[in-house]
């Protein structure tokens, strides 16, 4: 069998965490009052929290705000970070997890209607498509729209596993649900994406 | 392990689901079933998929991540060495303990040890008897019928400040003089 059916996701994404050492240090210099620690540890982590914060929003300017608030609530909040509770990276997804959802809840609230209480988002088939998008390959385009398909839950779920690669149990940790309604959620998730992508994947 | 029972596996196993006993069966009976083997490449694709549309999708601009960067928290100065962190604190402790003591009455602003009405504040303890003033004054207040006056026990009993005595009624025998003893507050 080649190694690549050896892999499971987690061994393929391992190679692309951020070492927790270097992460370590960088918050002790953080917490000593070195001004350029916090932008180190800012230009490592900014990327990932943009990214996730765009998937589960869908706007790059929505996600710019995410990010900025989040990153101001963890500079701020940093000395009452427990590495022994979770990794840093945890930490961060949890506070740009929420502050994603209030931005969702925000934004969509005033133009609630009846038939938004199937827990999915409203979709406007009208609205142009963001521009980051349209430069992506047909593939690319099925995949997003396969993904915003999903319910928030089952998105937040496959995203955090499938780019944030974390573990259920960090992602019942982000989520503040158990690890295995993370799993359950997982599946859910997996087997829409394959219904929707069966003609890309064959 | 049959291929139906391996198939509805490779979910879980790309999920990560599978025990490590069961997934070493699954890998076993895929490097045989070239079916099986498809089957798990075409789940594997599906999460390669995602991760690749958000990498694509959600790539910010060359510098723009850095550029609304959030303002860094100030620095912090230097902690103040403990004698004067403990200042305050040592301050008023102090100022509570002159409180008690004032407000007790075991220390008191004025030196003089009797109160203005004349009547003494502290205990007074002689160091020999003597008689008392207020015997010698109702004999003497008594007069020729031998009968006390009521009236100057209280003359008599009482010093001012400067150890001088009132004044007797009119009329009346002016009380025999007795040395104040005074001591020191406790």
């Amino acid at each position: 069998m080649s190694d690549e059916l050896a892999l499971t996701w987690d061994e393929a994404l391992a190679a692309g965490r951020a070492p927790e050492d270097e992460t370590a240090a960088l918050i002790r210099r953080c917490l000593a009052g070195e001004q350029r620690a916090y932008v180190e540890l800012y230009d490592l982590y900014s990327g990932m929290a943009y990214r996730l914060a765009y998937s589960l929003l869908g706007d790059a300017q929505d996600a710019e705000e995410v990010l900025q608030d989040s990153f101001e609530y963890a500079f701020r909040r940093l000395d009452h970070f427990d590495a022994r509770k979770s990794a840093f990276k945890t930490w961060l997804y949890r506070i740009t997890v929420s502050r994603c959802r209030n931005k969702r809840r925000r934004k969509w609230l005033p133009s609630l209607s009846l038939s938004q209480f199937d827990d999915r988002e409203p979709k406007d088939p009208a609205a142009p498509m963001p521009e980051e998008r349209a430069a992506l390959s047909e593939t690319q385009r099925a995949v997003w729209a396969a993904v915003n398909s999903l319910s928030p839950k089952l998105r937040e779920v496959a995203i955090l596993r499938y780019y944030g690669g974390l573990q259920y149990a960090e992602i019942g940790q982000v989520l503040d649900i158990p690890a295995k309604t993370a799993e359950s959620r997982m599946r859910l998730a997996h087997k829409a994406l394959r219904d929707a992508l069966s003609g890309e994947v064959d | 392990m049959d291929a139906q029972h391996t198939h509805t596996l490779t979910t879980d196993y790309v999920l990560g689901l599978l025990p490590p006993d069961e997934r070493r069966r699954v890998e076993s009976h895929a490097r045989r079933c070239e079916e099986c083997r498809l089957a798990l490449q075409r789940e594997q694709a599906i999460g390669v998929l995602v991760r690749g549309a958000v990498m694509e999708a959600a790539r910010p601009a060359p510098g723009r991540l850095a550029a609304i960067r959030p303002p860094l928290p100030a620095p912090k100065s230097p902690p103040l060495p403990l004698y004067r962190r403990l200042a305050p604190v040592t301050l008023m402790a102090a100022m509570l303990v002159m409180a008690l003591l004032f407000g007790s009455g075991r220390l008191s602003f004025s030196p003089a040890l009797y109160a203005a009405s004349g009547t003494p504040t502290h205990t007074q303890t002689a160091t020999h008897t003597h008689t008392p003033t207020a015997t010698l004054a109702q004999a003497g207040a008594a007069g020729p019928s031998g009968t006390a006056s009521p009236a100057a026990a209280p003359h008599a009993a009482v010093a001012n400040r400067t150890g001088d005595y009132p004044r007797p009624p009119a009329g009346e025998p002016r009380p025999v003089a007795t040395p104040i003893i005074q001591t020191a507050a406790p």
